[in-house]
C-alpha cells in the first residue's frame, strides 16, 4: 500500500518537475507543509486583478504571469524570499472573492493555504475598497495575520483620489501599506513591514466582533478616502464607448487580428524565416557536416540524417520556430497586458453560447493559439466542469499553436490561393462549431452565467511584455529541445530498423487512397503523436521549401488540416491527463485522431 | 416591485438593485459588489450588458442579468 502511495506521489512530482523544468507556472509542491517547519509562510491574497502577481514579482527575483484579466493566476506559485535575515516562502494565489459561501475548487484550495500562512499580504484595489475591503475584514475576523496593501494607487490618484493609509490601519489595527506595484513603488515600505510582522507577534485579535456589516464598509471607506474632482467628469473613456459597441467591435476585433496576422504570417514567418533559412542554411549544414566527417555513419545519420539532431531539428527549432514563437508571445503579451481580452470574450459571448460555453472562455481558447498547455492551463479560470471540458476539447482539436501556425502558413502561402486559405478557415471553424455542439449536447447541464470583470484598458508596460515574452520563449526552447530531440531519436530508430517502412505500408490505404496523400505522410503522423510542430515543420520540407512543391494544393490543403487537427501533442496531452483525468485526455486523443482523418477524407472527397 | 430587470437598463441609464432572483443570483451578484441598494449604470449592452459600480465595471450575460431586479 505504501509502495502504491509512494509510487503515486513521485509520479505526481515527476509530473510537477516536468512542467517546472518549462519554466511555465510553477506547481504546487507535494509535502512542503510538512519539511519547510522553519520557514514562514507568506501568502498574497486578494481578489483576482488587483495586482498581486505584480507584488509578487516586485518583491522576488521570480516571474509569474502578470495579464490585465481576472484569472491570469491558476496555480498557486513560491518562491523564497529572505525577510531581515528570516527566510520565508511567498505564495502567489489565484484571486479569490470570498471566504465564506460555497465557492469553486480553486478558491477551497487557496482557503486551505491560507490557513497554512503565517502571514498574509491582502492586497486591494485602492479604486475598488468597498469591493476588496470585505475580504480583508473576513482575514481579519478569522484572526489570520495580516498587512493590508493598497495597490493601483497610481490610478487612484489619476482619479482624483487619495486614501488615508494612517487612518485606515488604526481603523483595522494593521499595517497599511500604499503602492504601484509594476512600477515597485511602496515595496520597500512593505518589506519593512514584513520584517516587522514576521518578527514581532502582532495578531489580529482585536478584530474578534461579529463580522462588520457592508453599510459599516461603506461607512469606513469613505471616511478614509477624499475625492478632489468632482464625480461627473471622470469616466469618459473613449475607446471602451467603441470597443464595447455591437457595430465597431466586430471591425475593430477582425483589425487586430488581421494585423497580427499581417505582423506573424507575413514579415515573421515568412520574411524573417527566409532570410535566416538563406543565412544559416548553407554555411551551418557545410561546418556541421566537415566538422563530423569523421564520424560512423549511423552517428552521421543520427545527427545529420533526414531527422537529424543537429540538422533538421537546430534549424527548425532556431530559424523556424523560435523566431514565430517570439513574435507570437510578444504579440499575446501586448493584448494581454491592454485588457482588451476581457472586452474580446464580451463580443464573442454570442458566438460562444451556441457552444455551450460562455464569452469568457474566449481568452483561453485564444491563449491556446500560442501554447495549447497554457490555453488548457488556463481553462481553470473558467467556472464550471463543462466549460472547461468542452474549452479544452476545442483547445485540444481544433487551435493549432503558435508553432504549428507558422507551418501551417508557410505551407498554405505555397499554394499562392486566397480559396485554399479560406476553405482551410472555414473547416477549422466548422470543427470547433460542431465539437461544441456536440459536447454541449451531451453534458446537457445548463450554460454558466457570464459575469466577469473589465479592467480599465492600459497602456501595455513594456518591462512586463518583455520579461513575460523572454519567460515563455526560453520555456519553449527548454520544452522542446528535450522533446524533439526526444521525436528525432525516435524517428530514426524507427527509420534504422525498417519500421517506418512497414507503417508506411500499412498505412498506405488510409493514406493514399483516403486522403489522396503520398506515403511518406505516415513519418508525419508518427512525429504528430509525439509534436505536432514538429511534424509540421517535415511536412513543410516534404513539400520542398522554396523549391516546386512537390504536392498539389489540394494535398496541401487536406495535409494541412489532417495536422491541424491530429492528436494533441504530448506536452498538452499531459496537461489535459493532469487537468481532465485520463478519461477525458484518451477520448480526447482518440476523438482527435478519428476527426482530422475523417475530416481530411471528406474534404478529399467532397473536392475531387 | 420585481418587473424591470437588470437587463432592461438602457445604455447610459442608471438605476438600483433591489433584489435576486434566488440565493445563488445574490451570492454571485455580491461576490463582484452588486449588493442590493447598489446603484450600477450600463455603459455598453452588446450581447452581454456591460455596467459600471463607482470605478468597477463587469459584464453580465444575459441570462444571469435577467436574474437582478432594479428599480
Ligand atoms: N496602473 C497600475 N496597474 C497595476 C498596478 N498593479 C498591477 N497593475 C496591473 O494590473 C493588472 C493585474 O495585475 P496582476 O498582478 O496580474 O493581478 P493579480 O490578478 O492580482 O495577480 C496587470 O495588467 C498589471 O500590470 C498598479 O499599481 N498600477
Ligand atoms: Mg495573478
Amino acid at each position: 500500500m505504501n509502495v502504491m502511495v509512494g509510487f503515486f506521489r513521485s509520479c505526481i512530482e515527476w509530473g510537477c518537475n516536468f512542467f517546472r523544468s518549462q519554466g511555465r507556472r510553477q506547481m504546487l509542491r507535494f509535502g512542503d507543509g510538512v519539511d519547510s517547519g522553519r520557514s514562514k509562510k507568506i501568502m498574497l491574497v486578494g481578489q483576482p486583478n488587483v495586482g498581486k502577481s505584480s507584488i509578487f514579482n516586485a518583491l522576488s527575483r521570480k516571474y509569474v504571469d502578470v495579464s490585465n484579466y481576472s484569472g491570469t493566476t491558476v496555480s498557486i506559485s513560491r518562491t523564497k524570499i529572505s525577510i531581515g535575515g528570516i527566510s520565508g516562502d511567498l505564495l502567489d494565489a489565484p484571486g479569490i472573492y470570498d471566504l465564506h459561501g460555497r465557492g469553486s475548487d480553486d478558491e477551497m484550495v487557496t482557503k486551505k493555504m491560507l490557513s497554512e500562512a503565517d502571514l498574509v499580504i491582502n492586497v486591494v484595489n485602492a479604486l475598488m475598497l468597498e469591493r476588496d475591503l470585505r475580504l480583508t475584514l473576513q482575514l481579519l475576523h478569522m484572526n489570520i495575520k495580516t498587512i493590508l496593501v493598497v495597490n493601483q494607487m497610481d490610478e487612484a490618484e489619476k482619479r482624483g483620489f487619495s486614501v488615508d493609509a494612517q487612518k485606515l490601519s488604526q481603523f483595522l489595527g494593521i499595517p497599511v501599506i500604499k503602492t504601484v506595484a509594476p512600477k515597485s513603488l511602496g515595496t520597500p515600505e512593505l518589506l519593512t513591514a514584513l520584517v516587522e510582522a514576521v518578527s514581532n507577534d502582532f495578531s489580529a485579535d482585536s478584530f474578534s466582533e461579529t463580522e462588520l456589516r457592508r453599510s459599516d464598509i461603506d461607512e469606513l471607506v469613505s471616511q478614509v478616502t477624499t475625492k478632489s474632482i468632482p464625480e461627473s467628469s471622470e469616466e469618459k473613456v473613449f475607446p471602451d464607448t467603441v470597443l464595447l459597441n455591437p457595430y465597431f467591435a466586430w471591425p475593430i476585433a477582425l483589425l487586430i487580428f488581421f494585423l497580427m496576422f499581417k505582423f506573424l504570417g507575413i514579415y515573421v514567418a515568412g520574411d524573417l524565416v527566409d532570410y535566416l533559412s538563406s543565412f544559416f542554411g548553407f554555411t551551418y549544414e557545410a561546418a556541421v557536416s566537415a566538422a563530423l566527417a569523421d564520424c560512423s555513419p549511423f552517428i552521421k545519420r543520427v545527427l545529420l540524417g533526414d531527422f537529424g539532431i543537429l540538422t533538421m531539428e537546430l534549424k527548425t527549432l532556431f530559424v523556424v520556430l523560435l523566431p514565430l514563437v517570439t513574435a507570437y508571445n510578444a504579440a499575446m503579451s501586448l493584448l494581454e497586458d491592454s485588457g482588451y481580452l476581457p472586452r474580446l470574450s464580451v463580443l464573442t459571448d454570442n458566438f460562444f453560447s451556441h457552444l455551450g460555453l460562455n464569452g469568457k472562455a474566449a481568452i483561453p481558447i485564444l491563449l491556446g493559439f500560442g501554447c495549447s498547455t497554457m490555453g488548457i492551463f488556463s481553462t481553470r479560470m473558467l467556472e464550471t466542469k463543462k466549460d472547461r471540458t468542452i474549452a479544452t476539447a476545442i483547445i485540444g482539436i481544433a487551435i493549432p499553436c503558435a508553432a504549428q501556425q507558422g507551418i501551417i502558413i508557410a505551407l498554405l502561402s505555397f499554394t499562392n490561393s486566397y480559396e485554399i486559405w479560406l476553405v482551410y478557415i472555414f473547416v477549422m471553424l466548422a470543427v470547433i462549431c460542431v465539437t461544441g455542439k456536440v459536447l454541449d449536447f451531451f453534458l446537457s447541464s445548463k450554460n454558466s452565467y457570464l459575469l466577469m470583470d473589465i479592467p480599465p484598458l492600459r497602456f501595455p508596460s513594456l518591462r512586463n511584455c518583455v520579461r513575460k515574452t523572454v519567460f515563455r520563449s526560453v520555456g519553449f526552447i527548454r520544452s522542446m529541445l528535450f522533446m524533439f530531440t526526444i521525436t528525432c531519436l525516435i524517428m530514426t530508430v524507427l527509420n534504422e530498423f525498417r519500421v517506418l517502412y512497414y507503417i508506411q505500408n500499412s498505412m498506405a490505404p488510409l493514406i493514399e487512397n483516403m486522403l489522396n496523400l503520398p506515403k511518406d505522410f505516415a513519418n508525419i503522423f508518427v512525429m504528430g503523436m509525439i509534436r505536432k510542430d514538429v511534424a509540421a515543420a517535415s511536412l513543410l520540407q516534404m513539400s520542398g521549401i522554396g523549391a516546386q512543391s512537390a504536392l498539389t494544393n489540394i494535398q496541401i490543403l487536406t495535409a494541412t488540416v489532417v495536422i491541424s487537427l491530429f492528436v494533441p501533442c504530448i506536452n498538452a496531452l499531459v496537461v489535459i491527463f493532469k487537468e481532465r483525468g485520463w478519461r477525458e485526455a484518451v477520448a480526447l486523443w482518440f476523438a482527435s485522431f478519428f476527426i482530422s482523418i475523417f475530416v481530411g477524407w471528406l474534404l478529399t472527397i467532397s473536392i475531387a | 416591485m420585481k418587473t424591470e430587470t437588470l437587463y432592461d437598463l438602457a445604455v447610459g441609464n442608471k438605476a438600483e438593485i433591489v433584489d435576486f432572483f434566488d440565493e445563488n443570483v445574490r451570492e454571485l451578484s455580491e461576490k463582484f459588489g452588486l449588493f442590493r441598494g447598489k446603484i450600477i449604470k450600463c455603459v455598453a449592452k452588446n450581447g452581454p450588458i456591460v455596467i459600471e459600480n463607482r470605478f468597477q465595471k463587469m459584464a453580465l450575460g444575459k441570462s444571469l442579468a435577467s436574474k437582478i431586479y432594479i428599480h
